[in-house]
């Protein structure tokens, strides 16, 4: 180290890798099923709900609802998953941060990038379910990297705020799982887009996880490239919230050290 | 006990400038975002002989113990492990764990009812005098949510992936309860499921003591009784039996 003040010259990626697999491997201590959770949920939730709109309560005929509500559950299950776990990062991390000093940027994504590997998983169910019900690759599947990630760069924005604020206001933990409960019901998992009265339309355009959901649905089951306009909002929600993010993360982080 | 519920409820709010104004706002996000769904999207109505034509009054009524239910029933599953700290270093009576919890809960609870009679007034203009006996519905609600509470919370001692199948076991259950549509919708070969489902002929009782005057039907009150008692009494045994292990595994 040339400064006294200490200017961290690790290896950033063997850091990131490491808090990736931490966060990865404490999740499912203990659990008998371990990973397998990943790919048994969105099955269960996915069985529950068909059950329940197919049989149940009727109306719905869709010979490919599965897949209709899995490309619902998968972008849900990721954010809110996230969300979560990224919002409380740095506070649970507090050993680390305030004994190296390390760019405190990396611990709230490593732990979107921890997510990522259960998202994976649940991607390849939704695929493989996507084949089953006759909807092989096309050329549209191309969009889908794009997408996702936006998403993710969407997601990174709001962790790195969320994980800030966090520090200061405890409380921020219980706002994002009340806003995750509610967020259930503001996407579209297991109604169609199309069933929304015209003028609530736009309060949906603007939700980039609602969006995300319709571009799924565009690619797998209409089998056509998501809308232009989709795409546009979901890059503008991108740039807008990691530039945010990294904002409010940049003026508090210096104040980190008292707080934890 | 009494500092284990103060402790609970301030552990959830500290630092909190708004304090347990969320505990109002979460109800109300939640009330808005249902009606939106269910009524705006999905086009549910309600039939014209059932205890209000309002469906926001409808929802909210029916809504409000199934919240209680469920909020006390997914956090006492974790309880145990977090307070793994009290059980293992101290003769600590485990058992209260989820019963603090419904208490700090049924705080949440009481300022939504209020909210739920208040709403009644202004909207409806009906008051039921028939809320005083609302109090007897939260105990069996209360004997439920413990029983079944305690009997997530000793399993997820040892099988940690409780928690995850307890997520899709309550989703299920609240789909099988009349609280967002009316039972009369609900096909004829299911209605044995919502019959035998304790948590309908909650909902179904608080919906009519909030907003009609009639007396319960006796049958209603043995019913509840009976199913809350013996859940209630399955789950201490099971918890009891389980309980000799927690000092091993915590």
């Amino acid at each position: 180290m040339t400064k006294a003040s200490g200017k961290w010259r690790g290896d950033f990626l063997f850091l990131l890798e490491n808090l990736v697999l931490k966060d990865f491997r404490i999740r499912y201590r203990n659990m008998s099923l371990g990973i397998l959770w990943s790919l048994v949920n969105p099955l269960v939730m996915m069985g529950v709900l068909t059950f329940i709109f197919r049989r149940v309560f009727g109306g719905q005929n869709s010979p490919v609802f599965p897949v209709f509500v899995l490309c619902g559950l998968v972008p849900y299950n990721f954010f809110a998953g996230a969300m979560l776990s990224g919002a409380t990062s740095i506070v649970d991390s507090a050993g680390l941060i305030k004994r190296v000093p390390v760019p405190r940027e990396v611990v709230p994504i490593a732990s979107v990038l921890s997510n990522c590997i259960h998202l994976m998983i649940q991607l390849a169910l939704l695929i493989g379910f996507a084949m089953a019900f006759q909807l092989p690759p096309a050329r549209p599947w191309l969009w889908l990297p794009v997408i996702w990630f936006l998403y993710i760069l969407f997601i990174c924005g709001l962790v790195l705020g969320a994980s800030a604020i966090n520090v200061f206001v405890r409380d921020t933990r219980y706002v994002v799982e009340s806003f995750n409960l509610v967020l259930f019901w503001l996407v579209p998992i297991f109604y169609s887009f199309t069933i929304i009265p015209a003028k609530y339309i736009p309060v949906y355009r603007f939700n980039p996880v609602a969006a995300l959901v319709m571009a799924m649905r565009d690619i797998l089951i209409d089998r056509h490239p998501p809308a232009i306009t989709i795409v546009a909002n979901m890059t503008i929600a991108a740039a807008v919230s990691l530039a945010l993010g990294l904002m409010i993360f940049e003026r508090l982080k210096t104040r980190f050290y008292e707080h934890i | 006990m009494a500092q284990l519920v103060r402790r609970d409820f301030e552990l959830r709010y500290v630092g909190s400038a708004a304090g347990w104004l969320w505990g109002v706002v979460h109800p109300l996000v939640m009330l808005l975002s249902w009606v939106f769904v269910f009524k705006i999207c999905l086009g549910i109505t309600l039939q014209p002989g059932s205890v209000t034509q309002s469906y926001w009054m409808f929802l909210f009524c029916g809504f409000l113990p199934w919240m209680l239910f469920n909020e006390t029933v997914t956090r006492s599953a974790g309880s145990l492990v977090e307070q793994s700290n009290l059980i293992t270093r101290t003769v600590f009576p485990s058992e209260v764990l989820p019963v603090s919890i419904f208490l700090s809960s049924l705080i949440h609870h009481l300022i939504g009812v209020a909210l739920a009679v208040l709403s009644a007034v202004i909207a409806l203009h009906t008051f039921s005098p028939m809320i005083l006996l609302l109090p007897m519905y939260m105990f069996f609600v209360g004997l439920l949510a413990v029983g079944v509470g305690w009997i997530a919370a000793s399993l997820h001692v040892y099988l940690r992936d409780t928690g995850q199948v307890l997520s899709v076991v309550m989703t299920l259950w609240f789909w099988l309860t009349p609280i967002m549509i009316d039972e009369e919708k609900i096909p004829m070969r299911f209605h044995p499921l919502v019959a035998w489902n304790p948590m309908s002929w909650v909902v179904r009782a608080y919906r009519e003591r909030l907003l009609t005057a009639t007396w319960p039907h006796w049958q209603e009150i043995a019913v509840l009784a009976a199913y809350s008692g013996a859940i209630f009494i399955a789950g201490g045994l099971f918890f009891r039996h389980l309980k000799r292990g927690f000092a091993d595994v915590l």
